[in-house]
């Protein structure tokens, strides 16, 4: 069965790079021809995946694996990890300092969005080793 | 070659080359290059003749084109003296436009950021870059399909003469108005019947800029509706309370867009984008500076009233569903395969490939990029020893074993 996998680098607080990973995964999508509709619920997620790596972690990555079912997603960090998970998941909670804000991120919809944007979500997290964050999108299943 | 949004331009024996369904009509290549590799097409005024009544719709940004002594009523008279029988300015249908387009917005609310229809180039780099945003497209008609209706229906009650008898010319600051002419986007067929060039007419009016009749009688327009010729001007004419951003310049687009399809930019209800610099002013067929033809263009709106009484009277004749868009806006990704297990492959062979590429992107080998050499490659169109950084190290091996 023919799949790809794809690797890339997030690098912390460097946003001038920030959003390149998720960039890469769309484009490679659209070349692939996948539906529109899935991309879009991909760009969303990804981005929001590697924006919390920039944000709140450490250097991390993002893999991904594509396949004509499904595109599966990971994104891994080294750290700090998320003390209360739980409270992450709530839509509006953020840790995110003020000087993230005023870039316009941290508004606390980062995890929820990726929720909700998925077909199948996960979320391991150790502090201090750091977290893991895998996310499925089936094809055609956005509408 | 690299200056293409969409990567559409090959060298081919030593000739640039456009590849046809990448191509969005932006026009950046004609802008960029000095040898004036490319130009673009427009009917030629001879095409009048095939008309018995003829009538002009000129842009707004025509407005900005000539010294300002000329005035907009000089603009429309020297119209009239090349050969048309009557002007209907497309400003006025820009502001029927812009009060149904705040009513669509503020009725529809599930989609966020809306995104304007109005710039042809915008549009088809959606279809191919941004598939997941054609349903942002508002699906309205523009500004010039709207004034193109009015005018033909308006000439056939006062002229009596058959619909085919009357041709409605667009002049054009703008390229891609010619191919969404012939090839509509949205519709089945453009109501208009000629796209002429400012650039054909330009020569003509400026030649004799001082005995041209300035016809007064004939300027319907208002601010709202001529403004719409620079970037901003738009959204300035869409009122109500509706949160806009404005974009123009077909790479700072891209950059927009990008951003709308990361779900960051829900928070604006619609967009203003156009491909060229400064908006309309920056089309290519344009003679006068952009930045100077904004000014000039603003000066001018300032003399004339804030609303078209013209727009008013003929807005209540129109029907709204002749201004929605008769068809679906489709993508048209550019993609490796329509299989989607070929297209797989060819995507993990041209990942292999481009690891090999030195990645300057140097163009040498005719490609924009080196990813699209590699495209190319897998595509089976070019070979890898038409990478001249290859070549060399090959070439090196091969001297060092002498």
């Amino acid at each position: 069965m023919s799949e790809i996998r794809l690797s890339f680098e997030i690098k912390h607080n460097d946003f001038d790079r920030a959003g390149s990973a998720s960039s890469n995964l769309k484009n490679s999508l659209k070349q692939l021809g996948y539906p529109p509709e899935d991309i879009r619920r991909v760009a969303i997620a990804s981005y929001e995946a590697e924006m919390n790596v920039v944000v709140h972690a450490s250097d991390g990555r993002m893999e991904a694996v594509i396949t004509p079912q499904q595109v599966d997603v990971w994104v891994i960090d080294n750290g700090p990890g998320i003390e209360n998970i739980e409270l992450a998941m709530q839509e509006g909670y953020s840790t995110a300092p003020e000087k993230i804000r005023e870039l316009g991120f941290g508004a606390g919809m980062g995890l929820p969005n990726i929720k909700k944007n998925s077909d199948f979500f996960e979320i391991e997290s150790k502090v201090p080793d750091g977290t893991k964050v895998h996310f499925i999108i089936r094809r055609n299943s956005g509408k | 070659m690299r200056r293409c949004p969409t990567e559409a331009i090959r060298i081919r024996k030593e000739k640039a080359f456009i590849i046809e369904e990448r191509c969005i009509d932006c026009g950046e290549c004609i802008r960029i290059c000095p040898n004036h590799a490319k130009y673009a097409v427009s009917d030629p005024l001879d095409s009048l003749k095939k008309y018995k009544y003829r009538i002009a719709i000129p842009a707004p940004s025509i407005t900005g084109q000539f010294p300002e002594r000329l005035e907009i009523a000089g603009i429309l008279g020297g119209l009239i003296e090349i050969g048309f029988d009557d002007v209907f300015e497309v400003a006025v249908g820009a502001e029927i436009i812009s009060d149904y387009t705040q009513k669509y917005i503020e009725e529809h609310k599930d989609i966020r950021p809306l995104i304007s229809s109005a710039c042809p180039s915008v549009v088809r780099l959606i279809q191919v870059r941004f598939p997941s945003l054609v349903e942002n497209i508002i699906p309205i008609i523009t500004p010039m399909d709207i004034t193109a209706k009015i005018a033909k229906r308006e000439a056939v009650k006062k002229t009596g003469l058959k619909e085919e008898e009357i041709g409605v010319f667009f002049i054009t600051p703008c390229p891609a108005k010619v191919t969404s002419v012939k090839e509509p986007v949205g519709e089945t067929v453009s109501p208009v019947d000629g796209v002429i060039s400012i650039t054909d007419i330009y020569e003509k009016l400026i030649n004799h800029i001082d005995s041209i009749v300035k016809r007064n009688d004939i300027v319907k327009s208002g601010k709202r509706g001529i403004r719409w010729g620079r970037e901003g001007g738009e959204n300035d004419s869409i009122k109500g309370k509706i949160r806009k951003l404005s974009v123009d310049e077909i790479h700072n687009v891209i950059k927009v867009l990008e951003k709308v399809e990361d779900g960051k930019m829900e928070i604006f209800d619609y967009i203003e984008a156009q491909a060229c610099p400064g908006g309309c002013v920056g089309g290519i067929f344009n003679k006068e500076n952009p930045f100077v033809a904004k000014e000039r263009i603003d000066r001018l709106a300032e003399k004339i009233n804030l609303e078209s009484d013209e727009a008013k009277v003929v807005e209540e004749n129109i029907k709204e569903r002749e201004m929605i868009l008769s068809e679906k806006i489709t993508p048209r990704p550019i993609t490796l395969d329509p299989d989607i297990n070929i297209a797989l492959d060819k995507l993990e062979k041209l990942n292999e490939i481009e690891k090999k590429l030195p990645g300057i992107d140097c163009g040498a080998c005719g490609c924009p990029t080196c990813k699209a050499f590699a495209e190319d490659i897998v595509q089976g169109i070019k070979s890898i020893d038409e990478c001249i950084v290859i070549l060399k190290e090959e070439y090196k091996k091969e001297k060092e074993k002498l």
